[in-house]
Parts: structure tokens; sequence; C-alpha cells
């Protein structure tokens, strides 16, 4: 059924031009804009504000994964750079996240650019694995690294929490917007770059990279250019998601589902798509947060059963996602 | 006009090259080796290809004639040998690097970007400069390009086809389409794989057509071919290569009646 | 910064430590190779890199903390190494033929999440039947230690050294002696010649399957008798463990695997004397991201043309 769904979403959506998706998201926007003056449902805030930041992610992974496709285990490392970042300047050195979560992005992207650097020369799977040996080279430096807290994290001062400087705030509503914001910027940047230079390229070399450098492209620097995106967006959703939850440690920031949560995001709507992320989002983690209050203790996991089951059909039967990109053909 | 050869070919020796253009060079590859693990196919092979000429490789299979395209081209390094663009060397270079240099290529098996559409894939030829992050990002093609891609679909027959899916189309417009995407990048020199293999007569024929309007227009190309009728047909000088080295060289009718040459593909 | 404690012990205190760090890297090594050979195996003859290779070890380690635990420590590893081959075996044809089969010709995109979803659903069935919590152990039928010059060998460890060896040597004989044996050798070297030969190919890659994770089977039972067990991280580290040393072997040689699981194992525990314990995980992943960035034989990225 989803499937069917899918189908007929991708259908209506490519056969609208260009006037009628910028009408249609407006319209989306626009009601997503007014739902905090209707409600002010705990639940539903923080799962939109969720849902938000983690399609916001998956857009990162995306335009890594998806369209240069590069099948990065390891964005934890971008996300954990722009988090930290934002922390420490901010609680060491008093300088506002409103400059901190963009610093932040740029170190994500330097230290993404640095891993690509070192891994695009694998394939496939080598780079997927280089990745994640990466990721977890960061994640047991960071439980030791006192500087940076240690296994404890970095907590934000109660005293500053809702001053303008701190960028922290008491309600879900000034986050909603926030990080809200962000998500329609970074679709509406996927949206231009689709169809795009870059775009193109990154396809291009996604379908068949030799033929690509048949065609003059220099694949490493538009593989760099999507790794740079892909952090620099990744790297700022660290540093929103510090500001949001205001503590960050490694066992969140770094551990390994969050380089799952973040690709079952960007696959589950559909992996090198505009839509797909938010998508992906929206059914991830409603279901996820869904699980978390209802399911506790022992549970708690039950919601990644789902997934991985979920996770199995999709490679099975519909590699493309929801959106399927590959219309149900195998061609590599 | 570059075709001074024309007409002279039963006069001259197989081996020389003397009625041939006195044009310049524009590519010239000097004693090309490459071995594989202890497999060499190429084996000190040397071609040279002459401002506005259809130069043709032909040869036994396993002669090398593909691997010399895939040195040249850069997709794998040779093991010895030069190969030098309008007098630069360009030995060992990348792919992309050769192909910016001003080499661009076909395949045997034509090889199109199946999701994308064929302006797509014509617009993934485009030249490609230090364009920034942003510039990729928030450009398309500029104006000037789009009217090239119109031209060149238009050219070789597919401008109906453009915003069709590349997947949608027969063995044939895509190899056509990689004809017209590879004179995107106006090359100095075009260089073909086997343009008629898997493609039916009449194409040939149109394949053929294209090839000498835009030679006669002053266009570069060297050809690998099996296609011998074809080779008669298009070529202005052919070289013979045997066990990855040089066999016999000179205009197409000499060369391809040379004794070794039918030993070479019949002898053994 | 990073604390590195060099300073703590002398370099004489920790030169000490080799001897006793060295038997154990030899244990470790040999239960490491084993791990590794199963995984080596399906890579090199399937063409599949298992993710959740380490997953499936934990099922037999659950299995193993179950019996032993629900039969009060009583039911014999004699029995259960040969019955834990036989669940994973039967496991791993199962996954072939349902799952992996499906993805065969698949782009390597939906490979690497078919196996990462199993990652997930092995993983975190596990945690909602054992607990999020650590599980060991203690009363088991392997207890106690020899000394033999000042070095201290856990019996439990011994044991596991000794099957693994025999578990490898079952395994290399089946595939040097066995017509099976042959015929997956023939499928790793050519899928389409073989299949030209006759040779049921689906059929084998099922078999490398349960080949391959009854390995993990044997491993999985041995190590539950004295390493703790942790749903998330104890699959983690094994499979890392075992691509590391795939990684070490030169991907998919069964029998390089082998002996980048005994080195990884020295790695491993040279590296907690001479350098600092707390780090002995990093000195494994430090050395497997080194492995694929220095020596990119086959793995490289450059087009077929």
């Amino acid at each position: 059924m989803a499937t069917a769904v899918g189908d007929r979403l991708t259908t209506v959506w490519t056969g609208l031009d260009r006037r009628h998706h910028l009408a249609l998201a407006a319209l989306v926007v626009g009601v997503l804009a007014v739902v905090p003056l209707v409600t002010n449902n705990e639940f539903l805030m923080n799962t939109l504000v969720l849902i938000f930041l983690f399609g916001t992610m998956g857009h990162g992974w995306n335009i890594l994964g998806g369209y240069a496709g590069q099948v990065s285990l390891g964005h934890a490392v971008m996300f954990a750079a722009g988090a930290y970042t934002t922390a420490i300047l901010f609680v060491y050195y008093g300088i506002t996240p409103i400059v901190g979560i963009p610093v932040g992005g740029v170190v994500a992207a330097v230290v993404g650019l640095a891993l690509g650097a070192a891994t695009f020369r694998l394939r496939y799977h080598y780079f997927a694995m280089a990745t994640l040996a990466a990721a977890l080279i960061v994640r047991v430096i960071f439980f030791r690294w006192e500087w940076v807290g240690g296994a404890t994290g970095i907590e934000y001062p109660f005293a500053e929490l809702g001053t303008l400087a701190s960028l922290t705030f008491r309600g879900n509503l000034p986050y909603y917007y926030l990080i809200g914001g962000f998500a329609l910027l970074t679709t509406l940047f996927v949206y231009v770059m689709d169809r795009s230079k870059l775009g193109t390229y990154l396809k291009a070399i996604n379908m068949d990279q030799a033929a690509a450098e048949s065609a003059g492209i220099d694949a490493f620097r538009y593989k760099s250019y999507a790794m740079g995106l892909s952090s620099l967006i990744t790297g700022v959703c660290g540093g929103l998601y510090a500001q949001y939850v205001l503590y960050i440690d490694p066992a969140s920031t770094l551990r390994l589902l969050r380089n799952i949560d973040i690709i079952m995001v960007a696959i589950v709507g559909g992996i090198g798509t505009v839509l797909g992320p938010l998508i992906g989002a929206g059914v991830f983690i409603t279901v996820r947060e869904y699980t978390r209050t209802s399911l506790s203790g022992t549970q708690t996991g039950l919601g990644y059963v789902i997934f991985g089951v979920v996770l199995l059909f999709i490679s099975m039967y519909r590699p493309g996602g929801i959106l399927n990109r590959y219309g149900g053909r195998w061609d590599d | 006009m570059s075709t001074d050869t024309e007409g002279e070919t039963e006069a001259d020796s197989a081996t020389t090259s003397a009625v041939r253009t006195d044009a310049a060079s524009v590519l010239e590859v000097d004693g090309l080796r490459k071995e594989f693990g202890g497999v060499t196919a190429l084996d000190g092979a040397s071609v040279e290809v002459r401002e506005g000429e259809i130069c043709t490789l032909v040869g036994p299979n396993g002669a090398g004639k593909t691997t010399l395209f895939n040195c040249v081209m850069g997709a794998f390094p040779p093991t010895a040998g030069s190969v030098r663009l309008r007098g630069e060397e360009i030995t060992g270079q990348q792919t992309h690097e050769t192909v910016q240099s001003g080499l661009s290529r076909t395949y045997q098996i034509p090889r199109v970007f199946p999701e994308l559409t064929v302006r797509a894939n014509m617009e993934v030829n485009q030249r490609h400069g230090d364009e920034s992050v942003l510039a990729t990002v928030f450009r398309r093609t500029d104006a000037e390009t789009e009217g090239d891609i119109d031209r060149w679909l238009e050219f070789v027959g597919l401008a109906s086809m453009a915003e069709a899916e590349a997947s949608e189309l027969s063995t044939g417009q895509q190899k056509l389409l990689n004809i017209a995407a590879a004179l995107l990048r106006d090359p100095d020199v075009l260089l073909l794989d086997e343009p008629t293999a898997g493609v039916n007569p009449g194409l040939v024929d149109d394949i053929a057509g294209m090839l000498a309007e835009l030679n006669e227009a002053g266009r570069t190309f060297f050809v690998v071919e099996h296609d011998m009728e074809f080779v008669r047909r298009i070529s202005d000088h052919v070289y013979v290569l045997a066990d990855g080295t040089n066999l016999v060289d000179g205009p197409p009718e000499a060369a391809l009646n040379d004794p070794r040459v039918l030993e070479s593909y019949f002898g053994r | 910064m990073l604390e590195l404690e060099l300073g703590l012990i002398s370099l004489g205190g920790r030169l000490s430590l080799v001897p006793q760090a060295t038997v154990t890297a030899v244990v470790f090594g040999f239960v490491y190779a084993l791990v590794a050979a199963g995984l080596a195996l399906i890579w090199g003859v399937a063409d599949i890199v298992n993710f959740a290779h380490g997953e499936y070890m934990l099922i037999a380690m659950y299995v193993t903390a179950f019996v032993a635990s629900g039969f009060g420590g009583g039911a014999s590893p004699v029995v259960l190494v040969p019955l834990n081959a036989a669940l994973l075996f039967v496991l791993g044809y199962a996954t072939y033929r349902l799952i992996i089969s499906k993805v065969m010709d698949a782009p390597m995109l939906a490979q690497i999440f078919a196996t990462f979803a199993l990652v997930l659903i092995i993983r975190y069935s596990a945690l909602f039947v054992a607990g999020p919590t650590t599980v060991s152990i203690d009363n088991y039928v392997f207890e106690g230690q020899t000394q033999l010059a000042g070095i201290a060998v856990a019996h439990p460890e011994a044991i596991t050294g000794v099957v693994s060896v025999a578990a490898l040597g079952l395994l290399f004989a089946f595939l040097r002696s066995t017509r099976t044996g042959k015929a997956i050798r023939a499928t790793a070297q050519d899928r389409e010649v073989a299949q030209v030969m006759g040779i049921d190919t689906d059929h084998i890659f099922g078999l490398t399957w349960g080949l391959g994770l009854a390995a993990v089977g044997v491993a999985g039972t041995l190590v539950a008798t004295f390493s703790p067990i942790h749903p998330e991280l104890t699959p983690t580290s094994w499979t890392l463990i075992a691509f590391a040393a795939v990684a070490l072997g030169g991907f998919g040689s069964v029998l390089g695997a082998v002996a980048g699981g005994i080195l990884i194992a020295f790695v491993e525990n040279l590296g907690a004397v001479l350098l600092n314990p707390s780090y002995k995980e990093l000195y494994v992943f430090v050395v497997f991201i080194g492995v694929l960035l220095l020596k990119p034989e086959g793995v490289l990225n450059r087009g077929d043309a």
C-alpha cells in the first residue's frame, strides 16, 4: 500500500511544473506555520521539531549518499562536530550560538572534507566501512577526552536559559520556527541543487563514474562539493540539536544508531529525491517517538526492529524508498 | 581538403605515409607499452593523428586497439611510452584531465546515464571550469551551451528526444547521443570506439555521412573499427596493429591490402 | 587533551607484561581468526559484505547464556558448540535464500542496507528479549586457570583457542577436500563459469552463508563462556574486528582473514599493554581504517573502462 501511495506521489510530483511545486510547498509551509497557533500539544510539537531536524539531516546525508552515491555510515561525526563546536563555544567561551552554529557547520564541513579526501578513492562498501570506522574512532576518543567533558559531555548553564545570546528557549515554540526554518531553507536548497549542474553531475557520477569521467567530470571535485555541503548541513543540525536538548554527550551524539537514524530517514523516503528525506523523517520519527513513549524499558528497541524490517523490505523490493527514483528496476 | 590521398592509393607502398596530409600532428602516441600482470597488451605502439584527418586503427582481436584507446584517454596509465596532444605531454593523466585537455571518446557499447534525460546527458558533457560550489548549485547551463546542445542533438537527429530518459533510446540512438555529447566538448580529436558495432546498416550510412560532414568542417577523428568496408569508406589514414605493436600504416587501400595484414588476420 | 597515561607505568614494567599479552593474543587470535574466516568466506564467494556478522554471533552467545542459566549451568559446551554451529548454519542458509538472494544483483546500496537491516532486527530483538543490560555466564563448566612460568591462562579462553583452531581446521578440510568445498571455490572464482559447469550457485551461496555463520556460531558459544554480552556493544566490536582482520588479510581471502585475525589480536593486546589499555578497541579501528586507506588493491574506485 505504502508503495502504491509512493508511486502516486512520485507521478503527481513529477507531473507538476515548477510553479505548482512552489504553490504546493507554500501551502504545506503555511499549514505547518500555523500549527503552533492552533495547538500546543507537547508531544506533537516535539515530534514535529524532530521531524524538521531529522528531515534536514536526511537532506544532508542524501546529498552525499543519495545524489553522489557515497554511502556514509559515519555522519554522526559531522553531527557531533557541529554540536560540540556550538556547545563548546558557548559554554566555555561565552560565544553566542548565533555565531556558534554556523561555525559548527563550517567545522563539520572541514571534518567532512578531510574524511572525504581520505576515503573517496574507496569503492562502495569500502567507503561505507571506512566512514563507519572513522565514526567509531571518534566515538572512542570523545568518550575519553576530558576537555570535551568525556563521557559526561557538556551541559548548558541553566542560568542562561531563555536569553537571546544563548539562543535557548523555555518552550518548544521558538525551536519549532528556528529548526523548521532551517529545514525549509535546506529543502529549497536541495530543490535547486537537484536541477543544477551539481545535481546533474552527481547523478551522473552515481550512475557510471567511468562514463562521467569520460565526459570530463572530475569526480573527486564534485564528490567533495557534495561532502562539504552534506557535512555543513549535518553540522548545523548538530548545533541546533545541542540548542534544543541543552546537553550533549558522546553517547547521544556519536552512538552508532545516530548514523543509522540519519540514513533511515533518507532511505525510507526515497534516496536521491528532494522530498524523500522529509517524508522519511515524517514516517520514521512519528513511529520512533510513538514506540518510545508508549513502549517502555526493554521494549524501546522494538521501534528499531520494525524499522529493520522496513529497511529490509525496501532493500529487497523497493530500493528507491517511498518516492522511488529507481522506478522499480535495477540499474546500477 | 585534408584528403589529398584520395585516388592515389594504388600508387603507394603500404608502409609509406608520403602521400599523407602534411598538416600538423594533433595526437602523437609514441612507443606505448601496457602490461597487465605478466600479459603485454601493448608492445610499443606508435600512432600519429594529423589535423583534419580521419585516422583509423584496425587489427585482429587482441591486437591492443581498445587498450591503446584506454591508455590514451587515461583510463589507466601506460607502462611506458608517451602520449602528446598538440605537442603537450598528457601521458598518465586521469581521464577527466585528458578530456579537459581536448580528447573525447565514445564507447563500443554506448554508455549513457540511463535515468537522466537526453538533454541532461548532454549537460554532463558541458565544459567544466573551476566553478565554485555555489556556481554549480545555482546554475544549470549557460545560454551558449544550451544552444550548442540543441545544435548537436539536431545534428545527430535526436532533437525530438531531448526530454526523454536516455534509457528509452535504442542502442543506435545511444551511440548517436554519445557522439553528440562528445562533440559538445569541441575536442581536438574525437576518439570513436567501433562506431558501427551493433548498429543497423541504415544507421551505419548515417554515421559515415556525419563523419564526412564533420571532417569536411575540419574535425579530426581517431577511430577503432572492425567493419573494413566502413574503414575504407571513411579513412584518410589507417594504422594496423597486431600483437600490441604497429604492423603497417598507410592509405586505406594500400594498408588493408598489405600481405602482412592479411596474414595477421587470417594466417594464424 | 587526551591523557595517554604513558608516564604512569615504567617502560620496564610495561615490557614485563608482554609475555602475558602475547599468550592472550594467541588465544584470542584464533577465535578472531575463526570469526573473520566466516566473514571472508561470505565476502569472497558471494561478494557480499555482511554488516550483521557480529549480530549473528550475538545469537549464538545468547543461546549459550540462556541454556547455561536455564539448565543450571549444566549444559555442556560439547553439546552447545555443534548445536549452535548447526543453528547458525541453518540461519545462514535461510538468510541467503530468503533475503540475500533477492539483492545479489541489486546495486551495492541495497546490499548494504539489507545486511544493515539485519543488524537492526537481530540486535534489537535481542535487546527486547534479553534486556539492555550486560549478560554474563558466571558458573559454567570451564573454570579456573593454569599458571605457566608466571603467565596465567584462563581455562575458558584456552579451550576457546583450541576449539577455534579445530573448527578452522575442519573448515579448511571441508573447502579443500569435499566436492561441495570445491564447488564453493569454483563459484568464488567465477560465478558464471560455475553455473555453466552445472553448479547450482544459489545453493552454493546458501551453503557459504551457512558455513560462514556456523563459524560464528562456534566462536559465539565459546566467547560467551568468559566474556560479558551486551546487545549493542558486543556485536559492533566483533563485526569491526572481523572487518579489520579481513581487510588485513586482503579482502575475501579466507586464509588471509585467519592471519589477519591473529594479527588483530596482537595489535589489540600489545597495544593495551604498551600504550594504554583503555584504547584497546581504538587500535583495532585505527589499523582497520589504515589498511583501507593504505592498501587499496581491489578497493580502489577507478573506472572499469
